[in-house]
C-alpha cells in the first residue's frame, strides 16, 4: 500500500491531564500509520508520547490545571518524525534529570527515571528548549 | 490491554495481549491481582502478543517481580518480542527477570 503523503504540520492542544493520554496516542498512531511507520518504530515512538505526557500531566502544573501543545511534523527528505510538546508549567528539563541505576539489585531497583531513559534511548534526538514561559522538547524518530 | 489467566496444575500463566502503557496501566494492575495473590508458586508471563510495555507497564513487572522474592515463588517471562527487549535492555530489567 501506497502511503498517504503527510504535509505540513498537525497540532493538538490538550488538557495536561492523563486522560487525555489516549486520544493523543491514537491520534499520533494514525498519523504513524499514515506514514507507513515500520511496527517497531511506531511502537517506540507511542511508548516516548506516553512517557513524555505522563511526565507533562504528572508534573508540569503541580495538580492545578494546565494545557499542552502536541504538534508532529514530518520531514519527507530525511523520513523523520517530529514531535514537539510544549507546557507552560515549571521549567524542567528532562535532559538533566539523574539517571536511575539500572544496575542496582532488585530490592534497591526504582522506576522513577526510565521513562526518560527509555525516550533517551528509543528516539534518535531529544532537545529542551526554554522560552519564555515554556517547556518546549523536540523527538526526533527515523520512520524507516 | 488484555490479560488472560490460565491454572496449569501449580502453575499460573497470565498471557498479555495489546499495549501496556499509561492508558492501561491502572486496568492492568486490577486485572493481575490473581497473580499477585499466587505470589509465593510458580508464575509466567506470556508476552507472546504484547506489543509494547512503557514505564508505567514496567513498574508493574517490577511489582509483580518484588512480590513474587517477598513470598519466595518463580516468576518466568516468556517469548517478548524485540522492541520490549530492547526496551528490558536499556532499564536493566534483564538483570531482574528470569526471560525464556
Amino acid at each position: 500500500m501506497k502511503h498517504f503523503t503527510y504535509q505540513g504540520k498537525a497540532k493538538l492542544i490538550l488538557p495536561a491531564e492523563r486522560a487525555a493520554l489516549e486520544g493523543l496516542r491514537d491520534w499520533v498512531e494514525e498519523i504513524a500509520d499514515s506514514l507507513a511507520t515500520p511496527l517497531r518504530a511506531k511502537h517506540q515512538i507511542l511508548i516516548a508520547v506516553d512517557e513524555i505526557f505522563t511526565n507533562i500531566a504528572s508534573y508540569s502544573y503541580a495538580g492545578k490545571p494546565g494545557f499542552a501543545g502536541v504538534s508532529v511534523d514530518f520531514d519527507e527528505e530525511a523520513r523523520e518524525l517530529i514531535l514537539t510538546f510544549e507546557d507552560e508549567g515549571v521549567a524542567y528539563n528532562p535532559l538533566e534529570a539523574r539517571e536511575p541505576d539500572i544496575e542496582a539489585a532488585l530490592e534497591d531497583r526504582e522506576i522513577g527515571g526510565l521513562g526518560i531513559l527509555m525516550v533517551r534511548q528509543l528516539m534518535d534526538s531529544v532537545e529542551y528548549k526554554r522560552e519564555e514561559n515554556r517547556n518546549i522538547l523536540i523527538l526526533k524518530k527515523r520512520t524507516v | 490491554m488484555k490479560l488472560t489467566i490460565t491454572r496449569n496444575g501449580s502453575q499460573m500463566t497470565g498471557s498479555l495481549c495489546g499495549k501496556l502503557d499509561t492508558v492501561n496501566a491502572e486496568q492492568f494492575s486490577r486485572d493481575m491481582q490473581p497473580l499477585m495473590d499466587a505470589a509465593d508458586g510458580d508464575i509466567v508471563l506470556d508476552c507472546t502478543a504484547l506489543d509494547y510495555i512503557s514505564s508505567s507497564g514496567l513498574r508493574l513487572f517490577l511489582t509483580l517481580r518484588k512480590q513474587v522474592a517477598a513470598k519466595g515463588g518463580k516468576l518466568t517471562i516468556r517469548n517478548l518480542n524485540e522492541g520490549i527487549r530492547e526496551v528490558f535492555a536499556i532499564t536493566g530489567f534483564f538483570n531482574l527477570f528470569t526471560i525464556e
